[in-house]
């Protein structure tokens, strides 16, 4: 089975460069291709993509905003958002909203691939400066709150390797670990983050009456 | 003459620092000699009656009686002082302005009162003068002004940058893709096209690195030396692998977060770009090695490969050199490469942050 993409991308040129490049690579099949959140958002649970391809930065409803209510739709899929250049605060953004990882729009079609392929594999990407975000979101959180998941002491170091800008293999070797359990470090921290934002919304929204 | 006793009733006002408890005009009189404000009396042609003995700037208060502001000031200083006399003349109120004037090669600013002083008849006689410096608050304004100034300036050219990167990456990515595609139904049939291809879409690669690395240094987010560090390392990570070139980093020192200007900031991480590049590119090296040492605020960063060296003294045109050697001179740096044909190159750059 061919890795199923869709694609969610103002710029004509781009979304419809990245859908050809995904529909003529053997083992990848594009099954949308949207030029705004609301479009996509009335398409995906027909096309029902296993990966989204979601820029940041789309006129209308953001591609932040996109991200939540996608994962509302579709809880298993994978997003990865596509941004010209690394703003920090926005991609943290979209990871809490539900995102995977971020790609920059100047990577090389085979990373792009690559990328996807991990990710359809239940990999996670994570760049040192998003590393050092997600370890102060941690390091923020309060511990006596039972409802919030803390880090492991192996994720912790994890993190901490990629804080230093240390590659997956680089930290594999330190820790004597496999390169594939540093992988599923990082995605389960990324789920305690979603589990935490999550929780902190649930608590805000009872603060607030709303549940 | 001496200050007329009127004057000295107006005086009595607490905006002019002179207390109104002090009692008797002999008091007063003492005070106003004393005080480093400066206290003037001026007829209704501008001529000085009376000026106090401050001592801050330096001219006996007696020196002045007779001369005029065209003696003391600029043209323009002095013409909008006798416009202000003339308005409290002709209105009978007192006013209060700010203005500034060159004393001794020295910008100074004044908190300026003018006081209506009454003849007998009821009409304004002459105009007393109470100026009471505030450079330090007026200089203290412009500073906290120039640097909100600087500021929205950079976060606006930021913003214009963004926008800019935003549109161009976008297409350009395009581009590089679309090359990739062709440059794959060209495949077997039309080598010659696919290489023709291959060079677009490695220079449109090129300038997409770049843009982002204009982009990236000028972004005040991004402007402490640790955040500078760890690109370093990253992006030497990222391209020297993809090369397959061993790569080690090491860091000497603790790179506070401390915050480097944005000047240095691009010219030391365009150093390393273009040292970098001209390694991963020219070189044919196996191992490459960067070491950063900080020492009271002294960074000194070594590149080292393996690589197959130059004659450094057969510099070619065009790979940077010179370039990256011009860049070590705004930065207040010391540029040295270090290579012989066969036995790897040494890029050693020493600057200091602050």
């Amino acid at each position: 089975m061919p890795i199923s993409v869709a694609i969610v991308e103002d710029n004509r040129d781009l979304r419809e460069g990245l859908s050809q490049l995904i529909k003529g690579t053997p083992g990848y099949s594009c099954v949308g291709s949207y030029g705004s959140c609301d479009q996509m958002l009335s398409g995906v649970k027909q096309a029902k993509p296993e990966v989204v391809l979601m820029d940041i930065g789309l006129p209308g409803m953001s591609g932040i905003e996109g991200v939540q209510k996608l994962k509302q739709l579709l809880p298993g899929v994978e997003v990865l958002m596509l941004t010209v250049f690394e703003d920090e605060q926005k991609i943290f953004d979209s990871i809490v909203a539900g995102a995977s990882g971020y790609l920059l729009k100047k990577i090389s079609p085979t990373k792009l691939l690559e990328a996807i392929r991990e990710v359809a594999a239940g990999g996670a990407p994570m760049t040192a400066r998003i590393a050092r975000r997600v370890l102060e979101a941690f390091q923020k959180g309060d511990p006596q709150k039972n409802d919030r998941v803390d880090l492991s002491e192996r994720e912790r170091q994890v993190l901490s390797g990629l804080v230093n800008g240390m590659t997956y293999q680089a930290i594999a070797d330190q820790l004597f670990i496999s390169i594939d359990t540093v992988r599923s470090h990082v995605k389960s921290i990324y789920d305690k983050l979603h589990v935490n934002s999550k929780a902190q919304a649930i608590t805000l929204a009872m603060k607030n009456r709303l549940v | 003459m001496e200050l007329p006793k009127e004057s000295i009733d107006q005086l009595v006002n607490p905006t002019c620092g002179v207390n109104p408890e002090a009692g008797s005009e002999e008091r007063l009189r003492l005070l106003i000699e004393s005080t480093d404000n400066v206290v003037l009396l001026l007829d209704l042609g501008g001529r000085i009656l009376y000026a106090n003995p401050s001592s801050r700037y330096g001219v006996p208060g007696q020196d002045l009686i007779g001369k005029t502001p065209y003696d003391i000031f600029s043209k323009a200083g002095a013409d909008r002082m006798m416009e202000r006399v003339a308005r409290v003349a002709s209105t009978g109120k007192s006013l209060s302005v700010e203005d500034s004037v060159a004393w001794q090669g020295e910008q100074i600013w004044f908190h300026v009162q003018f006081y209506p002083v009454l003849t007998a008849a009821g009409d304004v006689g002459s105009v007393t003068v109470l100026a009471h410096e505030i450079s330090d608050v007026k200089k203290a304004e412009m500073a906290l002004r120039e640097a909100q100034e600087r500021l929205s300036n950079e976060r606006l050219r930021m913003r214009i940058a963004t926008d800019l990167h935003d549109e161009i990456g976008s297409v350009l990515s395009s581009v590089s893709i679309f090359a990739g595609l062709a440059k794959q139904a060209a495949g077997k049939e039309a080598p010659q096209v696919g290489s023709l291809l291959a060079r677009v879409e490695e220079n449109v690669q090129y300038v997409l690195d770049s843009l982002d690395d204009i982009i990236w240094t000028i972004n005040p987010d991004n402007d402490t030396l640790d955040d500078i560090i760890l690109r370093i390392r990253t992006h030497a990570t990222e391209i020297l692998e993809a090369r397959g070139i061993k790569f080690d980093f090491s860091l000497q020192g603790q790179p506070e977060p401390q915050v480097v200007p944005l000047g240095k900031r691009r010219d030391f991480y365009l150093i390393f770009r273009e040292a970098l590049n001209n390694l991963a590119r020219h070189s044919a090296a196996s191992e490459a090695e960067i070491s950063i040492s900080i020492r009271d605020s002294v960074l000194t960063m070594v590149l080292r490969d393996n690589g197959r060296g130059f004659d450094t003294r057969k510099t070619t045109v065009g790979n940077g050199l010179q370039n990256m050697q011009k860049r070590a001179v705004t930065l207040g740096g010391k540029l040295d490469i270090e290579s012989e044909p066969g036995k790897g190159s040494r890029v050693i750059l020493t600057f200091e942050i602050t």
